[in-house]
This record gives structure tokens, C-alpha cells and sequence, in this order.
């Protein structure tokens, strides 16, 4: 088994699986640290839209990400089931609190190792980087995603820069003539 | 105190027996005190059977003066117990 | 935050460099020239041990022989000059490195710092070499001359050290058994035997003129050694002088023993550097009315060495400024107290929920309740900011060195007034103000202060002076560098400025936005590029920095006569008072020391120009809908929030206002670390969150997307 270094070191992996539009993905349990039901998410303008914005999570600000967005798949409605699942990644060395929202939350499942596949280089819409292996569980294909990866420094500099629109030429020019002067 | 001073082959030689502590440095300094006039003094310590640090003093301190007026001094003989303070002491007579 | 004795140890260490320096600066500037030298003494004595206590045994060894010079310095037998106080600073430097290398690395040397730390030990040397011999003996003059101290002082051995009294065999003694004794102890390395009789006929055989010099190699300590001679201290005299390693033990015991005793002479006994019965004597001559210190006669009755005298007084002395010193203060741990702080910072977000659902409730009594929570609550606030408040002193003080050396440097005698220097600010401050600070100074050295032939031309003094001044200033702290130099010359930043192509003309500018321009980014003045200043990245990055606090920068000055850059900062980073406004929906906040006023925005919204007549002004404005959601701002109960940027005022559309509010700054997290116009957010007491606008780069972040400026 090549696919992931991580892997290679138990026989069983634990992993919450969630739903995003049908599909089943995977997070390892340890770096998940609670599931949310949906709340108000506050948008931050001027950022991309797969970064949905921040929640208040008991008194602190906590981003939420949507990876459908970012695996390219269509967006969906938020229904009783949505929720978000609270993760906990390395961003840059320091440990940083990410919601994920998803589609609906099913269970928590040890997954033995030899019933993992490395992902195949095609036919998936994901970057294969940010997939640890695909395992097979009731006839139904579940994808173990690498958290860490999704959240690299490479995505990352993706997120920064995105360059936005600019819908204030006219402002600023005017203000710059108010400076001129 | 058995002290013999006697001269041969033109040397000024002296022998102690027996003891040579502080029961006795008093009269052998006396004894010593006399020699004045020899240009050469062997010494003969094989005999002294009884030996303290009084003795290794006054022993120490006239051959010392007498070296330094340049009277050669030559140690003949030494006992076993004067070789021991030589030897704790590290200095030699 | 960390509780790793090897953190503290480089945090306590940098703070007793700190001090350190400033002694050593005292010291060049013959201020308290003997409070300084003891200070640096105890302070690089507690840093060796220190060291010595988390296990950094090289950064130890070398602490100690800086100690050692240092003693000898104390003890005059080194006199100050500006070549040892290089030598000193620069060793204290070092040890500021070595602490940097332990940060990162976790180990106290590689051949690199163990190279440099040789080299300067032997500066060290060369001066010790000179003293060592004459003051080693004099120390010991009295009966012993023969001893080669120089050697002694360095051997590995216990070093004996006997003298009988000339009475000594009269009372039927003789030294020769305890001699002996001593073989039995250990191996008897040398004995060097004196017999200082007088001349044969002056000579008295019954008096005992014996005197050892031994060197005898033993595990056993100093208490076994002496008990050989138990018997006999009264009839001769006894000295026992450790081995070198045993010194440096005896010195670490020390410095190792609990606190509590307060009494040189247990301290002492109990590290095991002087027995008790050694002790009783020194007592007993000291009883007997010798006017002298334990510790003095320690050294010349018992040839107690005195680094371990010293040991002991060092101990004594932190014994006692720490008693002293813990009724007055305590160390919290920093994270410890940022917890606190968030604590009061949700207690202040709750609190206001509270206040709001009881002004909608309206029973009176609750109102009562609410409005006293409230004012408690905001004055824990306040206090619990104040923990984390530092008086800025400590900060202007390191500049002295940086004046100093640059000032040599350049060639150009410089005085640092310091004015201040208790005002207090968030410690996070502190720490960032630190290369800005630097920065500036390096500036005022570099580029404004004149040399000395040019200022007594220009009528001034020929030292130049530069102050740095800290006070409040209606909620804000203001920092200003000053230097009484050249001054901005305005045309040659103005040409400077056209000719990099940052302006196209600079007629007609005021001399504050000339000066301005000196905060843009690969601005440089300098003609020649030293060192030290003039690489381009200078007032550019004093500007960020300064605005990452929250803070502003303005530079004042008159050609010929001064320069000032003055910094204002928010008191805290952690709360501000912020104004809250609604745009589409969602709520933000301005922070209020940037709010002038509001105003009805109707004649803004019916306008497709930028700007509005604003009482015969020109006012330009942004619409927030149109700059957060790309579509204007529809509604007729819309306002214009009136902000300062900079010099001008700029004008915010927004859906609505609510008014003054005190926001608890979170920050956005890593993901969000690049957001351009938002310095964090606050939870209102709702629990919804309102981002915090950073109106600054909002409006630059407004003209740089139309990239004219």
C-alpha cells in the first residue's frame, strides 16, 4: 500500500464519513473534534466563495470552508441534515480550527487498511493530493480524504490569489483626484 | 647521646648512633656548634635507630648553613628511618 | 504558554542581558561606576547559574570566566576603560547569542560559538594574565610566598597548606605522623617540605620551624582533609585550598541550596566550602573585635577562595532581593493571563446582550442589575488590560546601546534622552515596537544627526541628541523619535520621489505630504547606502509595522533644526471602541477613533458620481454595498459614515447604523490571514458576528484596485 505514509504505520484507520451531494467521503477521527448543526455562517467579503465565512463557535471565530466548491461539485441547499463538521488542521505549523460544512453526517467506521485503494489518477474531480485512499463499504465507494492536505500551503495560495473583481474603479479614482489637488 | 667525631683521611667525619630526637637536638646542637673550622664533613646516619622531625630539623639546618659557607657536606651512611622522613619530607639532607 | 525551565531560562536570560547592558552603559558613562559593576556581577553571575541549573554547561563555563572578570573588576585590580567595555558588551552579546542559538537549535554551542567564545576568553585572558599573579599573592602574602598561585589556582589537586608553631614540639608533637596520615587519604601529588630555621647558631632545635606545601589528589572533602588536623588547629595553621572543579562545585552548591537562610556563613558551611568549626574561629576573631566581614576574614584567615565568598554574598543578596522582591511582584505566566482575557472579553460581550434584552424587558429592576454588571464588568476590564501593560522603559533603555554603537560607528558623539519611560502599554506592543524603534533610530543616527564639525558650523552643539518620548494622549500612547539634526529637506525628497516616479511633480505639495512620501515602499534619501540605513526598506516598514497595532505615523520636522516621527497606538490591542454600522445585512465595525460623524447619505445614493458637496467641501465616499457586494446601495435610510484617512476625510455608505459599541477583537485565523480589509472580528451579544474594518486599507484597497496611486 503506497498511497498514503500515514496508512502505512496502522492496520486500521478511524474515520467519520459525511455525505457531500450523495458521495461519501471519510475524515480521519483524530482530527475531527465535533460536529455542529448548521448555524448562520458570516461572510467575509472580498474572499473566494468556497471559504463560506466565519461562525461564532462558543465565543471564538471559526472559518467554514465548503468543499463541494472546491472539489468542483454543484452546490447544494441547506437542509435539516446539513451540518458542520468541526476539524482541527496544520496551517503553516500552527493548529488552526476549520469548519467543514457537509451534506449530512453517517457514522464513524474502521476501516481495515488492506481494503483501502490508492486513489485512481482519473475519474475523480479532486485533486488526487487531497485523497489519502478509497475504500469499499457496503458496495458504496467512501473517499478518505487527507484534511491536511486540502489546507496546504499550495491551496492556500490559490485562496490568496484570487484576484476580485473591482467594482470601485470610478470611487477611487475620484478620490485620488480629491488627492492631487 | 652517642655521637662520634672523629678524623680520617683528612675528613672531618661524624657519626651518630642510636638516637637523635627532640630528647636530644639540645646537646647535639652544642656538639655540632663546635665544628667550626672543617672544610669537610661526612656524615655517618646508618646507625640512628631512633629519629623524629626535631632531629631532621637540626640536621637540615646545619648542613644547610654549612653547605652554604661551602663546606662540602657528604652523607655516608642513612638508616632506614631517616630515609623515610627524607622520603615523606621529599628532602634530602 | 510554556513552563520548560529551559524557556524560562532564555527568557529570564535576555531580561538579565538587558540589564546587563545598561550597566555596562551606566559604567561608560561614569554613572554609579560601583552600583554598576556590582549589578553587572550579580546579574551575569545569576545568568551562570542559571545556565548551570537547566544544563547549559558551556554557556555556564563561559558565564563563569566572564564572572571571574567581572570579580576582578570588582575588586579594582582591573580598571574600566572603553576597550574593556567593548570587550564587555561584546561578550555580553555573545551570550545573547548563544541564548538565540538554544531558541532555535535547544543547544547552547556549535564550533562556530565555541570558536568565538574562545577567541573571547582570550581578550578576557589578556587582561586577567596581568593581575592574576600580583593580586593572587597578596591575597596570600602573609607566611606563604612560595606558593605558585598561578598554578595552584588552576590544579586539579587539594592544595594543603601547613604551618606549625614553633612551640609545636615542646608539646611533644610532631608533624611528621600526620604526614603520613595524609598518604592514607589519598596519593600525595607533591609535598614541597620548608624548614625555616634560622641560621645554625641562632638556631633553636626545640622549636619547631616546619612548613608543608601539599597537593594531595582525594575524593574526600574538605571536612575529612580537615579533621586529619582536628587535633592540632590550635598549635599550627591549617589552610585548605579546593581544586578547581571543586571551587566551581562549592560555587554551584551554592547558588543551588534552598532559600532560606540569609547568613553568609551557613551558607557556606552548608555548601560544604568552609566546615563548621572554620566558621566558629572566623566568629570567634570577629567576636574579638576585628572590624571586618565575615566574607573578609574568610579570605585571609582561611584562604576561603574568594569567587566562593562571592558565591556565597550573591546568594545571600538574591535571597534577600527575592524575599524583597516576591511581596512586591509575582511572574504570571503570559498565556495564563490571556486566558483571563478572553474570559473578560466574552464577559464583556455577554454583558452587553444582557443590557440590550433588559432595556427591551424594561422591569426596572433588572435594569438596575444590568447597568451595575456592566460597570463592573467594564472595570475589570480595564483592570485586567492593565496586567498586561509594561511601562515602556525597559524598551527605550536598550536603544543606549544601539545609540552608542552606531554613534562610534558613524563618528558622531550622540546623547539618548529617554522621557517616559513608565508609560505603560500592552506588552504585544512592546515586542513589535522594537524594529520600528530601531529603524527610526538607526534613521536619526544615520541621516539626521550631523557630525560634529557641520553642527558647531549650524550653531549647535557638537553632540547631537536624540530623545524618545512616550505619554499618553486621550486613549492613545504616543511615541516620538526625535533628533536635533538636519532636518527633511523637502526638495531633495521631492526630487527624490519624481525621480524614482513615485510623484510626476511636487509643486504645490504641503511639506506633510512631501514628508509623506517617505513612507512609500522603496523610498531611500541616503546618498550613499550604508549599512545600516538607506536600503530602501525603511519608513515603509516602520508604516506596516506600526499599522498591523492599529497605530498611525506621521513624521514632523524643520529643515536644520529637528526631525520628528511620532507613532500613536490604541492602548490595547485586545478591545476597541467600535461603532458599529449594518451593510447588506451584516454588521460591521469602524473603530470609533477613526469616526468623525455621520451624515444622511440620500444625496450620495442619487449620485453616480464619488463625491458629495459636503458643507462646500468635496467629500469623496465609497459605498460599502458596492465595494463588499458589487451592487450599490439601495435604501433610504442609508448614512454616510464620515472617517479620517490620514489627513482628509473619506466617506462610508452603509445600510444603517447602531451606534457606539466596545468590540472584542478575535482574530479571523489563519485561513483568513491575507484578508485585506478586516483586522479581525467580534461576537455581538447576540452571539452574531460583525467583522472589524480596518478603514485604512479599506480606502487603500479602494484606490489600489483602480491602480492610480
Amino acid at each position: 500500500m503506497e498511497g498514503g505514509t500515514e496508512l502505512n504505520n496502522t492496520k486500521t484507520i478511524t474515520a467519520l464519513t459525511f455525505t457531500l451531494n450523495e458521495e461519501i467521503f471519510a475524515l480521519d477521527i483524530k482530527s475531527v473534534k465535533e460536529v455542529l448543526d448548521y448555524t448562520k455562517i458570516t461572510k467575509i467579503p472580498q474572499t473566494p466563495d468556497y471559504m463560506l465565512g466565519v461562525i461564532n463557535l462558543r465565543g471564538n471565530v471559526a472559518p467554514v470552508v465548503d468543499l463541494k466548491m472546491k472539489f468542483n461539485m454543484p452546490k447544494s441547499e441547506i437542509t435539516v441534515n446539513t451540518c458542520i463538521i468541526i476539524v482541527e488542521v496544520e496551517i503553516e505549523g500552527k493548529n488552526q480550527i476549520v469548519g467543514i460544512l457537509a451534506d449530512s453526517v453517517k457514522e464513524v467506521f474502521e476501516f481495515d487498511l488492506k481494503n483501502i485503494e490508492e486513489a485512481p489518477k482519473i475519474g475523480l474531480n479532486i485533486d488526487i493530493d487531497f485523497i489519502l485512499g478509497i475504500a469499499k463499504r457496503d458496495e458504496e465507494f467512501v473517499i478518505i480524504l487527507d484534511i491536511n492536505k486540502i489546507f496546504s500551503e499550495k491551496e492556500k495560495e490559490q485562496i490568496i490569489g484570487t484576484e476580485t473583481e473591482t467594482p470601485i474603479e470610478s470611487i477611487s479614482k475620484d478620490i485620488n483626484l480629491e488627492l492631487g489637488e | 647521646m652517642p655521637l662520634k667525631i672523629f678524623v680520617e683521611d683528612e675528613k672531618l667525619k661524624i657519626k651518630i648512633d642510636g638516637s637523635l630526637t627532640i630528647n636530644e637536638v639540645l646537646n647535639m646542637k652544642k656538639e655540632l656548634s663546635k665544628l667550626i673550622n672543617a672544610k669537610n664533613i661526612n656524615f655517618d646516619l646508618s646507625e640512628i635507630q631512633e629519629f623524629d622531625s626535631a632531629g631532621f630539623q637540626l640536621l637540615y639546618t646545619f648542613i644547610r648553613d654549612k653547605r652554604k659557607e661551602g663546606i662540602t657536606v657528604i652523607i655516608d651512611g642513612i638508616s632506614e628511618i631517616v630515609r623515610n622522613f627524607q622520603e615523606t619530607y621529599n628532602l634530602e639532607l | 504558554m510554556t513552563t520548560d525551565p529551559k524557556d524560562i531560562f532564555i527568557e529570564e536570560g535576555f531580561e538579565l542581558l538587558n540589564i546587563a547592558e545598561e550597566s555596562l552603559l551606566d559604567l561608560e558613562s561614569g554613572e554609579q561606576t560601583t552600583e554598576a559593576v556590582n549589578n553587572l556581577f550579580r546579574v551575569i553571575h545569576t545568568f551562570k547559574g542559571s545556565a548551570g541549573i537547566v544544563g547549559f554547561d558551556y554557556l555556564q563555563s563561559f558565564a563563569h570566566r566572564f564572572e571571574n572578570f567581572l570579580d576582578e573588576i570588582r575588586a579594582e585590580r582591573i580598571y574600566i576603560t572603553s576597550d574593556i567595555i567593548s570587550l564587555l558588551l561584546n561578550c555580553k552579546d555573545y551570550l545573547s547569542q548563544v541564548l538565540n542559538h538554544i531558541k532555535a537549535t535547544g543547544k547552547d554551542y556549535n564550533e562556530e560559538i565555541k570558536q568565538k567564545g574562545e577567541e573571547l576568553l582570550s581578550y578576557l585572558d589578556k587582561y586577567m594574565v596581568c593581575h592574576l599573579e600580583t593580586d593572587e599573592i597578596h591575597l596570600r602574602k602573609e607566611k606563604e610566598p612560595e606558593i605558585e598561585l598561578s598554578e595552584q589556582v588552576s590544579s586539579p589537586y587539594w592544595h594543603i597548606s601547613l604551618r606549625f608553631n614553633e612551640d609545636f614540639f615542646m608539646t611533644g608533637m610532631d608533624p611528621y605522623p600526620f604526614i603520613l596520615y595524609l598518604t592514607k587519604l589519598g596519593k600525595i601529588v607533591s609535598i614541597n617540605t620548608l624548614i625555616n630555621s634560622p641560621s645554625f647558631l641562632e638556631f633553636n632545635p626545640e622549636k619547631c620551624y616546619f612548613g608543608f606545601e601539599i597537593q594531595l589528589d582525594t575524593e574526600l572533602d574538605r571536612k575529612a582533609i580537615s579533621d586529619v588536623f582536628e587535633y592540632i588547629m590550635d598549635d599550627c595553621s591549617v589552610i585548605i585550598i579546593p581544586p578547581k572543579s571543586k571551587i566551581e562545585e562549592y560555587v554551584n552548591l551554592i547558588q543551588e541550596l534552598p532559600e532560606d537562610n540569609e547568613l553568609l556563613g551557613q551558607i557556606l558551611v552548608k555548601s560544604g566550602a568552609i566546615t563548621e568549626r572554620e566558621l566558629e574561629r572566623i566568629l570567634e576573631i570577629q567576636k574579638k573585635g576585628e572590624n571586618k566581614k565575615i566574607g573578609e576574614l574568610l579570605i585571609e584567615k582561611e584562604k576561603v577562595e574568594p569567587q566562593i565568598i562571592q558565591a556565597g554574598l550573591c546568594k545571600q543578596s538574591s535571597i534577600r532581593e527575592k524575599k524583597a522582591l516576591e511581596q512586591k511582584s509575582i511572574r504570571v505566566d503570559a498565556g495564563k493571563l490571556d486566558k483571563v482575557l478572553n474570559i473578560v472579553g466574552e464577559l464583556v460581550t455577554i454583558t452587553s446582550g444582557i443590557m440590550q434584552r433588559a432595556k427591551f424587558i424594561g422591569d426596572a429592576k433588572l435594569d438596575e442589575f444590568s447597568s451595575t454588571l456592566s460597570r463592573l464588568v467594564s472595570d475589570l476590564r480595564d483592570h485586567s488590560m492593565e496586567l498586561r501593560m509594561v511601562p515602556i522603559g525597559d524598551t527605550f533603555s536598550k536603544f543606549k546601546r544601539i545609540v552608542r554603537d552606531l554613534g562610534k560607528e558613524f563618528g558622531k558623539e550622540i546623547e539618548l534622552e529617554i522621557i517616559g519611560g513608565e508609560t505603560e502599554l500592552d506588552k504585544t506592543f512592546v515586542e513589535k515596537l522594537n524594529d520600528p524603534l530601531v529603524h527610526m533610530i538607526r534613521n536619526s543616527i544615520d541621516h539626521g544627526i550631523e557630525k560634529a564639525e557641520e553642527r558647531i558650523q549650524a550653531g549647535k552643539p557638537p553632540k547631537g541628541k536624540i530623545t524618545l518620548k512616550a505619554y499618553n494622549e486621550s486613549g492613545n500612547i504616543v511615541i516620538e523619535v526625535t533628533d536635533d539634526g538636519r532636518g527633511l529637506d523637502r526638495e531633495k525628497i521631492g526630487k527624490k520621489a519624481v525621480e524614482k516616479g513615485l510623484i510626476t511633480s511636487y509643486a504645490g505639495m504641503s511639506d506633510q505630504e512631501i514628508f509623506n512620501l517617505l513612507f512609500l515602499p522603496g523610498f531611500s534619501t541616503a546618498e550613499k547606502v550604508t549599512n545600516i540605513s538607506g536600503r530602501g526598506v525603511g519608513m515603509d516598514v516602520v508604516r506596516r509595522n506600526i499599522e498591523e497595532l492599529k497605530g498611525t505615523v506621521q513624521i514632523f520636522s524643520e529643515k536644520g533644526k529637528f526631525t520628528t516621527v511620532r507613532i500613536k497606538l490604541p492602548l490595547t490591542l485586545a478591545i476597541i471602541d467600535g461603532f458599529l454600522v449594518e451593510v447588506n445585512r451584516e454588521n460591521f465595525v469602524l473603530p470609533l477613533s477613526t469616526v468623525s460623524e455621520c451624515i444622511d447619505a440620500s444625496k450620495a445614493i442619487s449620485t453616480d458620481r464619488h463625491y458629495i458637496n459636503l458643507r462646500g467641501k468635496l467629500l469623496p465616499f465609497i459605498d460599502m454595498n458596492e465595494l463588499f457586494y458589487g451592487k450599490k446601495t439601495n435604501n433610504n435610510n442609508a448614512n454616510i459614515v464620515i472617517v479620517e484617512y490620514g489627513e482628509f476625510p473619506v466617506g462610508l455608505v452603509v445600510d444603517n447604523i447602531h451606534g457606539e459599541i466596545q468590540a472584542v477583537i478575535k482574530s479571523l485565523g489563519e485561513l483568513y490571514k491575507n484578508v485585506e480589509f478586516f483586522s479581525g472580528a467580534s461576537i455581538l451579544g447576540d452571539g452574531s458576528i460583525a467583522l472589524i474594518v480596518d478603514v485604512d486599507r479599506l480606502i487603500k484597497f479602494a484606490q489600489k484596485n483602480c491602480k492610480i496611486c
